[in-house]
C-alpha cells in the first residue's frame, strides 16, 4: 500500500513536471475528437446515404484519436516523454494576428494600398530589417503586384 | 478553315501561351483554369490556330510552373503540384534543389512528350478505352489513391490514419454529389461548396511552413551547399536512371487524364503513392527522394494529353482546364465530337504538336531559369515569409473573389503548423481530401447502379482491386522485413 502511494506520488510528481509540448499534443488531440463528435451529431440529421460514410469516418476518427490519447497519456505515465519541438505559442499568435489584419484590410481596403504597407509594417516590425530595406522591398512589391495582379489579372482580384 | 503549326507568328503565340501558364503555374493558387479563362478572350481576335496554340502552349506549361514553387517554397503552384511538395521541398531543405528542379523539368518534359504521343496513337481507339472506366473503376482508383496515406505517413502510423479520415471529412463538406444533401455547413454559406483545396493546400503547406520558418529565423535551406545552385544535370540523369519508374507513371497519369472529371491533383497523389508502393527502397519518400519528384511531375504533364481524349472525341472535358478549352475550342467554331477527327484532322494534329513543344518548352525555359529562381532558398526567411503570406492569401482570394477562401488558408495554416509540430501527416490530410469526393460519389453511384457486386464483376475493376491488396500485402511484407533487418 505505501508503495503504491509513493509510486503514486512520484508519477503525479513527474506529471507536475511533464513537458509542456505534450500536453500540447493531447490538447490537439481533444480538439479534433470534439470535432469527430461533432461533425457525428450533425451527420444524424443527414439523410441516410449522405451520413453513411461521414459517420463511418467520425467513428473511425474518434477511436483513433482516443487511442492516440490514451498512448500519449500512458507515455507520461511512465515518464517516456518524447522531445516534441517547441511550439512559440506567442509569436505563433502575432504572426496569426498579423495575417488576420492583413485580410481584414485586403477585405476593406484597395489592395494596393494593403500591399506596401503590410509589407512595410511586418518587415520593420516583425522582421526588424532596417527602414530603409523595408521601404525598398514596400516599393518592390507594390510594382510586382501592380504590373502582375493589377495589369495582368484584374479582371478577378479586388480593387 | 486552314491550320498552319510552323511559322512564324505562330511559334510567337506558343511562346506566349508558355510564358503565361508558367508564370501563372508559379503564382500560387492560380492554376491552368483562370490561366485558359483569362486567355480565352484574349484570341477573340486571333486566327483558331494561333488561338489554340497559345492555349496549349499555357495549359501544357502550367504544371511545371508549379512545380517550381512547390519544390523552392513548399507552396505548391497549384492543385496539381501536391505530391511534388513532398519530397521536392525536403531536397531544397538538403541544398538539392538544383537536382529537383533538373529531374522536375525533365521528367515534366518527357512526360508530357510521351502523353501527347500516346494521345496521338490512341485517338483511333480511344473510344473505347473511355467507355471502359465507370464508377467501380472510380471507386477502385481512389482506393488505390488513399492506400498511399500508411507510406507518407511521416513519425505514426495512426497520426497518417488520423490526417486522412480529417482530409476525407472535410471533403464531406458541403454538398453531396450524389442525394444533393447539404452537409457540415454549419450555417455558413461559404461551406455550401466545400472546402476547396486551393486555400487548403496554400494553408497547409506554404502558410505553415512560413510561420515555422519565421519562428526558427533560418533561410528555407540551411545547408552550405544550397549557396551554390549545382546538381541540374545530375538531376536530369536521375530521371533516366530511374526510366522505369518515369515510365510507369507517364502511363498511369496518361490514364488517369483520359478519364472524365478524375482531375489532375488526383492523377498526382495517386502516381506518387504507387511510386513508393512499389519503391523497392522506400524509407527515403517524403524525406527528399528525388523518385518522389519524378514521378508525380512525369504523371503532371502525361495527364495533360490523357484529359485531351475525351475532350477531342466525345467533347467531354477530361477535367476543369479542359472544359474551358473545349469552351475556346467552341468559341472558334470547332465542334469536338466523333467527327472531329475525321472532319478536322489538322486541327487535331496542330493541337498535339503545341503539347509537345509546349512541354519541351517550357521545361527549357524553366531549367534556364532554374539556377537564379533556387537562390530564393537562401535568402533570409524574414524577406521571404512575407512573400508568401502575401501571395498565398491574395492568390486564393483570386480565384473565386472570396474572402472565406483567405479565412480558411490562415486557418489550415495554423492547423498545418500543430500537424507539422506534433507529427500529423499533412500530405495524408490532402490525400484524403482530394480522393474524398471521388471515393463516396463513386460508392454511392455503384451501389445505386449495380449493387455491391458492381465493384467485382467489372474486369478493371477488379485489375485495381487485385493491385490494391497486392500493393498492401507487399507493403506489409516489406514492412515487417526492414522491420526484422533493422532489429
Amino acid at each position: 500500500m505505501d508503495r503504491h502511494k509513493v509510486s503514486t506520488r512520484k508519477t503525479y510528481n513527474d506529471i507536475g513536471a511533464i513537458n509542456i509540448k505534450t500536453t500540447g499534443e493531447i490538447v490537439f488531440n481533444a480538439v479534433i475528437l470534439v470535432f469527430a463528435i461533432v461533425l457525428a451529431i450533425a451527420s444524424l440529421g443527414y439523410n441516410p446515404t449522405a451520413r453513411l460514410i461521414p459517420l463511418i469516418l467520425c467513428i473511425i476518427l474518434a477511436i483513433l484519436v482516443v487511442i492516440q490519447i490514451a498512448k500519449r497519456v500512458q507515455s507520461i505515465w511512465k515518464n517516456k516523454i518524447e522531445d516534441l519541438p517547441q511550439i512559440g505559442l506567442v509569436s505563433l499568435f502575432r504572426i496569426v494576428l498579423w495575417l488576420v489584419c492583413f485580410i481584414l484590410a485586403l477585405k476593406y481596403i484597395n489592395y494596393l494600398i494593403v500591399i506596401p504597407v503590410f509589407f512595410f509594417l511586418f518587415l520593420f516590425y516583425e522582421g526588424r530589417v532596417r527602414l530603409i530595406h523595408a521601404v525598398i522591398m514596400a516599393l518592390g512589391m507594390e510594382l510586382f503586384y501592380y504590373l502582375v495582379f493589377y495589369q495582368f489579372l484584374n479582371s478577378v482580384l479586388p480593387r | 478553315m486552314e491550320f498552319e503549326i510552323l511559322n512564324f507568328w505562330s511559334i510567337i503565340y506558343l511562346l506566349f501561351g508558355i510564358l503565361i501558364g508558367l508564370i501563372f503555374g508559379l503564382l500560387p493558387g492560380l492554376g491552368g483554369v483562370q490561366c485558359l479563362a483569362l486567355l480565352t478572350p484574349i484570341t477573340y481576335a486571333l486566327s483558331p490556330n494561333d488561338a489554340l496554340l497559345l492555349l496549349i502552349g499555357a495549359a501544357g506549361a502550367v504544371p511545371f510552373g508549379g512545380s517550381v514553387t512547390s519544390i523552392l517554397l513548399n507552396t505548391p503552384g497549384t492543385s496539381q503540384n501536391t505530391a511534388t511538395v513532398l519530397d521536392g521541398f525536403p531536397m531544397t531543405c538538403q541544398g538539392k534543389a538544383g537536382q529537383a528542379l533538373g529531374a522536375a523539368s525533365t521528367a515534366s518534359a518527357l512526360g508530357g512528350i510521351f502523353g501527347a504521343i500516346v494521345l496521338a496513337l490512341i485517338i483511333p481507339i480511344g473510344r473505347s478505352l473511355v467507355m471502359a472506366f465507370s464508377y467501380p473503376e472510380y471507386f477502385m482508383l481512389a482506393a488505390l489513391g488513399l492506400s498511399v496515406i500508411s507510406v507518407v505517413s511521416e513519425q505514426s502510423l495512426l497520426k497518417g490514419f488520423i490526417s486522412g479520415i480529417l482530409g476525407l471529412l472535410f471533403a464531406s463538406f458541403g454538398y453531396d454529389p450524389v442525394t444533393g444533401s447539404l452537409r457540415f455547413s454549419f450555417e455558413i454559406n461559404y461551406l455550401w461548396q466545400g472546402v476547396k483545396i486551393v486555400p487548403v493546400l496554400l494553408g497547409l503547406f506554404a502558410i505553415a511552413e512560413s510561420i515555422d520558418l519565421l519562428q526558427k529565423g533560418q533561410p528555407i535551406a540551411v545547408q552550405s551547399a544550397s549557396t551554390k545552385i549545382t546538381g541540374i544535370g545530375e538531376g536530369i540523369k536521375s530521371v533516366f536512371k530511374h526510366f522505369g519508374l518515369f515510365f510507369r507513371s507517364s502511363v498511369m497519369g496518361t490514364i488517369i487524364g483520359i478519364i472524365p472529371g478524375v482531375g489532375g491533383s488526383v492523377a498526382n497523389v495517386v502516381v506518387y503513392g504507387f511510386a513508393v508502393q512499389t519503391a523497392k527502397e522506400k524509407g527515403s519518400f517524403g524525406k527528399g527522394d528525388i523518385r518522389g519528384v519524378i514521378a508525380p511531375e512525369a504523371a503532371n504533364n502525361a495527364k495533360e494529353g490523357g484529359a485531351l481524349l475525351p475532350t477531342l472525341i466525345f467533347g467531354i472535358p477530361g477535367g476543369a482546364e479542359m472544359a474551358v478549352l473545349l469552351g475556346a475550342l467552341m468559341l472558334h467554331g470547332i465542334q469536338p465530337g466523333p467527327r472531329m477527327l475525321l472532319d478536322h484532322a489538322d486541327i487535331v494534329y496542330s493541337i498535339i504538336f503545341a503539347l509537345l513543344a509546349s512541354s519541351i518548352l517550357a521545361s527549357v525555359i524553366g531549367l534556364c531559369l532554374a539556377p537564379y529562381a533556387a537562390k530564393i532558398t537562401v535568402a533570409p526567411v524574414k524577406y521571404i515569409a512575407p512573400v508568401v503570406f502575401s501571395l498565398s492569401l491574395v492568390g486564393t482570394y483570386a480565384v473565386n473573389a472570396e474572402t472565406g477562401d483567405m479565412i480558411v488558408a490562415l486557418i489550415f495554416g495554423v492547423l498545418g503548423y500543430f500537424m507539422k509540430h506534433y507529427g500529423y501527416s499533412r500530405a495524408a490530410l490532402v490525400v484524403g481530401l482530394v480522393l474524398g469526393d471521388l471515393f463516396q460519389s463513386a460508392y454511392h453511384q455503384t451501389i445505386q447502379a449495380m449493387g455491391y457486386a458492381g465493384f467485382f464483376n467489372r474486369p478493371i475493376s477488379i485489375g485495381l482491386f487485385i493491385l490494391i491488396i497486392a500493393l498492401i500485402v507487399w507493403t506489409v511484407i516489406r514492412y515487417r522485413r526492414e522491420k526484422h533487418i533493422m532489429t
